[in-house]
């Protein structure tokens, strides 16, 4: 195969054994890679209600066909498990080296199967795997543990690994690789960890076969050029990175404050990406074959946030920042450093510690239900919090079970700021109603990246959308999302796409897998894609009513800024995107849509 | 914009700049070259990827360049320089 490695390397920890099986051609093209090829294993090889801690759930490491090709910012891998957070599919993107690598170690993908009886580790060396224990690693965080790994096994190798949080099993652990790149949502560090699976080593040498090589390197070429001429992929990510969000969402009136309960943050310009960029940031840094270079390593030189790593990005700027009042950038910073070594998805995490703050300053949770005072706004609580979850210790043990089972600890589910137990990001769809509706419809739960309509309501990017108006937005909502879903499944990064769209991906896909990939083929791979995950929620009992939004968002008028007044009118978006979808009213995909996407039973 | 003007915020009263046509204008004259090649194409219109909002609102959903202004409104310049 071209592209594609063809190898998939299945590994049995409770057997301890070892099978390398084809890659079956069909479903590569099919599927793609990564996230479409990751989605239709898991749906084909495990049933539905299982456990996703049980060893009956499979944790699947898969790579595109443009991963490792040179092709640009092609440095994307995907975890592909069954959510603990959400009882869904979890599928969460990563970039850095350590994808690159699985490629030129011989494979396109792992499948951990079962579950070891002690930690393991696993080394995967030009072909070769081996399982090995990984007892003396256990308990360390993730740098720590890169460090040891890499030392027993090749300091050029490339490692992913879970911290405590993983190990632990908290619901929204995350996994961690080139020590400051994350597969960040969803939990799949918590299954890794349910596996006592700590890490995974790659270590090779070979290549990545190109089917026609001038025709590749001309599409390269091409790609790169308008990557480099695009404003933010040229000079604002590389520049600021994407902290520089945090102005441009608060100016629009939909930074979520407070657990959103207002989309104007006051201490904005303190933590914006212009005052980090002035203050915390060390450098810029790229993942593999990237042109954007959007990674920001910081350092806090001094003081009881003292530490260096990668980030904040703007997520995180906001997740520890304004949804929890606080506008100290060193405790933000610190904070982020802390998720990357005990392995916390931030988004999750930042939301749960503001969902508890609300609900202690509110009365809701008992002021002994809790070790530390959960009060907005207070820079020393975040730090404390986010270890005691890492660690179950104290109100931890709560808060590692994320918002939503908090909040209905309490009495008040409706204060989780969630849709289908996931966790929204830092955008406030009452100020931008096209990502509201994307937050509602992704097949994960609360995401942005799934769908990231930011860019036109926001950006202008390809072009200018009122962020205030539900026109439309059900069309550009599907468009995103499939788009995204050929990219996230390509191997390349979702970033090249503020410069490039489906045509230029598959113009690169054509020539590097030999295989015909007209614009429309590649734009139905997504959309088969998309409809595979949703397949895979509706049999885990998923309905169309759980495609909601909190109704602190739908019928809580926004209070203040922009976008005063405001609610984000889901039933009228949500109608026009099911019939776009080739839906029922009901939100179930017709037969003849399933017939169309090659996926009818 | 920062790096042309040396600045992040300015204050101009109403009465200079009615509308978002004249601020350009206005603003441009102050900071000159730098502020101009950030704002304006080659043959003075707009640039595409800069969004401008007066209090929040960006002028594309308002009235475009002839959109009015007042005193006490904030009006912002954002490049469309990232995402995430």
């Amino acid at each position: 195969m071209y592209g594609w490695i063809g190898k998939l390397a299945r590994i049995d920890l409770t057997n301890r054994s070892v099978k390398v099986e084809d890659l079956d051609p069909k479903l590569a093209e099919e599927y793609l890679g990564a996230r479409g090829l990751g989605t239709k294993i898991l749906y084909d090889e495990t049933k539905p209600g299982i456990d996703p801690f049980s060893p009956e759930n499979k944790l699947i490491f898969a790579t595109g066909p443009l991963t490792g090709t040179g092709a640009i910012s092609s440095g994307r891998y995907n975890v592909i498990t069954k959510s603990p957070l959400t009882g869904y599919i979890a599928a969460s993107n990563s970039g850095g080296y350590f994808p690159a690598e699985m490629k030129y170690a011989g494979f396109d993908a792992f499948i951990f199967e079962g579950k070891a009886d002690e930690p393991v580790y696993i080394w995967v060396n030009n072909g070769k795997v081996e399982i090995r224990s990984a007892k003396h690693v256990w308990g360390k965080d993730t740098s720590e543990t890169t460090d040891i790994l890499l030392a027993e096994t090749d300091p050029d190798a490339k490692v992913s690994c879970i911290g405590p949080a993983g190990e632990n099993q908290v619901l929204f652990a995350c996994i961690i690789n080139d020590k400051g790149r994350a597969a960040g949502r969803s939990g799949v560090g918590a299954v890794m960890g349910s596996k006592n699976l700590k890490a995974v080593v790659v270590r090779g040498t070979g290549d990545v076969r190109i089917a026609d090589m001038d025709g590749f390197r001309q599409a390269v070429a091409a790609a790169l050029k308008k990557v480099k001429e695009h404003p933010v992929t040229s000079q604002g990510l590389p520049t600021y990175g994407t902290p520089v969000l945090v102005n441009v969402v608060n100016q629009h009136g939909a930074f979520p404050t407070r657990n959103f309960q207002t989309g104007v943050f006051e201490g904005a310009e303190k933590i914006s990406g212009e005052t980090l960029a002035d203050t915390l940031l060390v450098r810029k840094r790229s993942c593999f074959a990237c042109p954007i270079a959007c990674s920001r390593p910081t350092e806090v030189a001094t003081g009881k946030y003292a530490g260096k790593g990668e980030g904040p990005e703007y997520e995180i700027i906001w997740a520890f920042g304004a949804t929890c009042g606080i506008d100290n950038l060193e405790a933000i910073t610190k904070g982020n450093y802390l998720c990357n070594e005990l392995g916390l998805d931030p988004i999750t995490m930042g939301s749960t510690i503001a969902c508890a703050m609300e609900l202690y300053e509110k009365g809701y949770m008992p002021k002994d239900a809790t070790d530390i005072p959960l009060r907005f706004g207070d820079p020393d609580i975040l730090i404390e919090a986010i270890k005691k979850t890492a660690y179950k210790e104290g109100i931890g043990e709560l808060l590692a079970k994320g918002s939503y089972r908090l909040a209905e600890e309490f009495g008040h589910p409706e204060l989780s700021m969630s849709t289908k137990k996931q966790e929204y990001p830092a955008y406030d769809p009452r100020g931008s109603k096209g990502i509201g509706l994307n937050y509602a419809t992704s097949n994960r739960g609360g995401c942005h990246v799934r769908g990231y309509t930011i860019s036109p309501e926001m950006l202008g990017v390809p072009e200018k959308l009122d962020p205030l108006s539900k026109e439309n937005k059900a069309f550009w909502v599907k468009a995103f999302q499939d788009v995204t879903a050929l990219v996230d499944s390509s191997g390349v990064c979702l970033f090249t796409t503020f410069a490039l769209g489906a045509p230029d991906v598959a113009s690169m896909l054509e020539p590097a897998t030999g295989i015909p990939f007209p614009e429309e083929k590649a734009l139905l791979a997504g959309e088969r894609i998309w409809n595979l995950e949703r397949l895979y929620n509706m049999r885990e009992g998923l309905t169309g009513n759980e495609d909601r939004l909190v109704p602190r968002l739908t019928e809580e008028k926004m209070p203040e800024g922009p976008a005063e007044g405001q609610v984000v009118e889901l039933a009228e978006m949500l109608a026009e995107y099911y019939a776009l979808r080739g839906w029922t009213d009901k939100g179930d995909p017709t037969p003849e849509t399933l017939e169309r996407l090659g996926l009818e039973e | 914009m920062k790096t042309a003007t040396g600045v992040d915020e300015v204050e101009i009263p109403a009465d200079l700049a009615p509308d978002i046509e004249t601020l350009v204008e206005v603003l441009v004259s102050r900071f000159g070259l730098p502020l101009k090649n950030e704002l304006l194409t080659g043959s003075g219109e707009l640039r595409r990827d800069i969004n401008i909002l007066v209090n929040g609102r960006n002028i594309e959903f308002i009235s475009g360049v002839k959109t009015k202004l007042n005193d006490g409104d904030t009006v912002s310049f954002l490049s469309a320089v990232a995402g995430g």
